[in-house]
């Protein structure tokens, strides 16, 4: 990768141009992604809860855990686009004692 | 002049009028309190009438214009914000039953700046719960789009969109996170500015997200947007994200004149998933304003489609912590699509957050080199007209029968929180219907020029009259 460009990683976007070539929509190839993907249950969010520091009554779990998994679903997109190290975040770290 | 006309009239024609004593502000804000006792049944946009309030600041400017203290173009010219902006001694729900009661002790400074410059606040506006909830299930109801009662205004700023719609007011403000001002005025076809991130400040102004959230003026006419800009821009003290830079003269914008003005038009993206009938009113518009002089340019945004699920991440992280507390002593309290969101949000990683936030560099960067190409990029106001209010079975969570997680991150909006840059949303045309919705374009620009986008937006308009053209429930 070069350091002065952008790139998306193409292992997500490869597998989802093959199963449209043998054929799934393109959301349907999406859809198979996200299912061969770990799903994410009440019971494992009520372990993550420890590291929250948050109680949910598992009534709420049930609520989040589909939530949860629909927007990590989206957020896939984020995850997969590979930076540049000289990228930084936007809002970065300003001394400002004025 | 009949009472009932004055509602018709633009603040800037208002102002006309009150300046030279041809109206009083005591007839025009009686006019536009009538107005509201008329519609606000049915539209739904104020949570809150303060009459005895704006009638007695009436009479106060009546008094002052009489006696030769005017104070500039919105003297006695009635104004209301979205119910999130704090108002001293006023109500402010935030359009929550978690602060259905809350009565803040201090002004924010858009509705402050806007009262020292004579402005009357004549209510408050309805909203979706702490500007993101379902509009639907909260205490105060769903607000209705005046062109035609069955459909959503959209949100967040729902009340701020449709009671300009519906005449029940001239001037006012809306707020918008990932594009909860440009939404409403593409839904209700009115003007929706966010200014550049800086550019006014949003101290009093409930927070969403800290580094997302902007406040910006909701009207009927770039000109009106201008006014309001110039009062409320500037630094604030009490808002250190605010910029130091000069506020300029937008007045000096409203030539009608756009010769020699760059308007970009992307190639990727923006127009992919637009309607047909949204796309021909675009084009033409982009048409009319090449036919005036404008120059019009390709442009490309390689990475605009990851504008709105980083964004996303941003919002809801950022308010899963402002809103730690209430969430964990009064989750009963929120929307349920609120809290859906926000106990979500509390799973996200920091490094997502920070991705995400690296995400924005990359649109900064991209968007940059737009304007390095063209003075204006215009867009969709959003890519298809106004839909079916929600019914409260389905509005109370994102998880919906058949919804592809894809179709709820689309828009055009988002990128503009993301850069911070200005972004004006105006009528261009209407659909075909039935029923006949309005159709929006969206201009953006450089940081800081929101003269460039009042000097294109106000021009269109000169030589056009979609503005002017009103809803149904507008001739009731």
């Amino acid at each position: 990768m070069t350091m002065s460009g952008f790139k998306t990683t193409v292992s997500r976007r490869v597998a989802i141009r093959t199963l449209a070539f043998l054929g799934a929509s393109a959301s349907l190839a999406s859809r198979l992604i996200a299912q061969v993907r770990q799903q994410i249950t009440p019971e494992a969010l009520g372990q993550a809860t420890a590291i929250l520091d948050q109680e949910f009554t598992d009534e709420r779990l049930e609520v989040i855990a589909p939530a949860l998994q629909w927007n990590l679903h989206q957020f896939q997109l984020v995850r997969d686009l590979e930076l540049d190290d000289l990228v930084e975040p936007a809002p970065t770290f300003r001394v400002n004692w004025r | 002049m009949q009472s009932h006309e004055l509602v018709f009239m633009s603040g800037m024609d208002l102002a006309d009028l009150i300046r030279t004593r041809a109206v009083s502000p005591v007839e025009v804000v009686s006019a536009h309190l009538d107005r509201i006792d008329a519609l606000n049944a049915r539209v739904n946009a104020f949570i809150t009438v303060t009459r005895e309030h704006a009638l007695a600041r009436a009479r106060e400017a009546e008094q002052d214009i009489r006696s030769g203290r005017y104070l500039g173009p919105l003297h006695g010219i009635p104004y209301a914000p979205k119910d999130i902006l704090a108002t001293a001694g006023i109500l402010t729900t935030n359009g929550s039953r978690a602060t259905a009661d809350w009565v803040p002790e201090y002004e924010s400074t858009i509705t402050d700046r806007l009262n020292k410059a004579g402005a009357i606040l004549i209510g408050k506006l309805n909203l979706l719960e702490f500007a993101m909830g379902s509009g639907t299930l909260s205490g105060f109801g769903p607000t209705r789009n005046p062109w035609h009662l069955d459909y959503s205004p959209a949100g967040s700023s729902s009340g701020s969109g449709a009671a300009v719609a519906a005449y029940m007011l001239p001037l006012s403000i809306g707020t918008d996170t990932g594009g909860s001002i440009r939404g409403p005025a593409a839904a209700n076809g009115i003007v929706g500015l966010k200014q550049t991130y800086g550019r006014v400040s949003r101290y009093g102004v409930t927070t969403l997200s800290w580094t997302l959230d902007h406040a910006g003026p909701m009207t009927r006419t770039v000109a009106d947007a201008a006014a309001m800009l110039q009062v409320i821009a500037g630094h604030d003290p009490m808002d250190p994200t605010t910029a130091e830079d000069p506020v300029p003269d937008y007045s000096r914008a409203l030539t009608g004149d756009v010769r020699g003005v760059r308007i970009g038009v992307p190639t990727n993206y923006f127009y992919e998933d637009a309607d047909p009938d949204v796309e021909a009113s675009i084009r033409r518009a982009i048409d009319l304003l090449e036919e005036m002089g404008a120059i019009v340019v390709d442009v490309d945004v390689p990475h605009a489609h990851y504008a709105t699920s980083a964004g996303w991440i941003i919002a809801m992280s950022e308010a899963a912590c402002f809103h730690e507390r209430r969430l964990r002593e009064t989750p009963e309290l929120f929307d349920p699509l609120i809290r859906e969101r926000l106990e979500a949000a509390k799973f996200y990683t920091a490094t997502d957050y920070l991705k995400a936030s690296r995400v924005r560099t990359v649109l900064i960067s991209e968007m940059k080199e737009v304007f390095r190409r063209c003075d204006v990029m215009i867009v969709p106001g959003s890519g298809s007209v106004a839909g079916l209010l929600s019914s409260p079975e389905v509005a109370g969570s994102d998880l919906r029968e058949g919804r592809e997680p894809g179709e709820y991150r689309r828009g055009t909006t988002f990128i503009g929180n993301m850069t911070g840059l200005p972004a004006m949303t105006m009528r261009c045309g209407f659909s075909s219907g039935p029923p006949r919705l309005p159709v929006t374009m969206q201009l953006y620009a450089r940081p800081f020029d929101e003269y460039s986008v009042f000097r294109v937006g106000h021009a269109y308009q000169t030589v056009t009259d979609w503005h002017e053209q009103r809803p149904p429930v507008a001739e009731q």
